[in-house]
């Protein structure tokens, strides 16, 4: 028969493994809520977003 | 796709469908416009306003576009601001636009204060009439307002790009901020679906006066080029004239005027580029990707 010692460290390295795999899922999925508000000169925010192919681009500019 | 040059620019337009007869049909707008409203072509509506010194008989179209010309100046409390052809002829801008074409050596006279709420119109004669140091360029709402107008010719699914302002139907279309000190660059991109997106900046329309620089955007107030704190504006709007016109006046009144400015008015958001390069984004904006500077 199995003792609590024996027991827990795999219900905590389940419970680990489970919300690490939530917190991804949940971090990658989340919509961004809006556009970026102050200094958005980050390294590179590329969107890895699901989105419908693109019709086009436009490339926007004073003429 | 369908190309053809107007207004000074190219123009594109990507629809599905008979996209041949549909970029004929947006020609023909950009056509019957260019015609009605330059100020450069003396045989133009326009022209002919800004040479009457009687009450001028007004077609629909240049009637309703000074009506909400004379709207936009009431909104930016001026700074947005069609008489100021007389400025844009002081500083050089006497001609359509070309690299060097507009150099001189020095400003003309600073001409007196004008405004498009000094003109008077009579609704039911659909008559202007214009006192004379009043100049009316339309330049600033014109294409945008053709862009309007030619978006009707599209079916579901389409866009027309008139160097740079655009209209789209029927996204998503991913809209390229391009970087004003290089215009090889794209700062940012964003997603749209149905709407508008107009730009503004002194970096493109810029001539030599002296020992100086001039550009096409004036500030009223100075009657000389605007000096921003911003090197460009995008706006989305539901509609190009408004994108416009709200990005000029942004551009005019500089980051923190700009932004107090565009929370009170109808537009879906923005994306000013600062004189240093930081890149600021306000409302609400589907942005896909930024890119460093």
């Amino acid at each position: 028969m199995k003792t609590n010692a024996d027991v827990r460290p795999w219900v905590v390295t389940v419970l680990a493994t489970a919300y690490l795999i939530a917190f991804w899922a949940f971090s990658e999925r989340a919509p961004s809520k809006r556009a970026p508000t102050a200094e958005a000169r980050a390294p590179v925010a590329t969107a890895a977003r699901a989105t419908p192919v693109t019709r086009g681009r436009i490339r926007t500019r004073s003429s | 796709m369908v190309t053809f040059r107007a207004m000074g620019t190219t123009v594109t337009v990507t629809a599905t469908g008979d996209e041949a007869a549909i970029g004929f049909r947006v020609g023909v707008t950009f056509s019957e416009a260019e015609q009605r409203f330059s100020r450069f072509r003396e045989d133009s509506e326009l022209s002919a306003l800004n040479r009457a010194r009687e009450p001028f008989v007004a077609s629909e179209p240049l009637f309703d576009a000074i009506v909400r010309a004379r709207g936009y100046v009431s909104m930016t409390n001026g700074v947005f601001e069609p008489a100021i052809g007389a400025a844009l002829v002081a500083l050089g801008y006497d001609r359509t636009f070309a690299p060097g074409a507009l150099d001189r050596d020095r400003p003309g006279p600073r001409p007196p204060d004008a405004s498009l709420l000094d003109v008077s119109l009579d609704p039911r004669a659909q008559t202007v009439r214009r006192p004379e140091n009043v100049q009316i360029d339309l330049g600033g709402i014109i294409k945008g307002a053709t862009l309007d107008r030619a978006a009707r010719e599209l079916p579901g699914c389409g866009a027309i790009d008139a160097g740079g302002d655009a209209v789209v139907r029927g996204g998503p279309w991913w809209i390229d901020v391009e970087d004003p000190a290089d215009a090889s660059r794209v700062l940012a991109t964003l997603a749209l679906f149905d709407g508008a997106v107009a730009t503004s900046a002194g970096n493109r329309r810029r001539w030599k006066l002296g020992a100086s620089t001039a550009h096409h955007l004036v500030d009223p107030r100075t009657k000389r080029s605007a000096t921003s704190d911003l090197a460009q504006v995008t706006v989305i709007a539901e509609r190009a004239e408004l994108a416009d016109v709200l990005a000029k006046t942004v551009y005019v009144l500089g980051e923190d005027f700009g932004r107090r400015f565009l929370e009170t008015q109808p537009h879906r958001g923005a994306v000013l580029v600062r004189q240093d390069g930081r890149l600021s984004f306000v409302g609400d904006l589907d942005v896909r990707e930024v890119r460093r500077g």
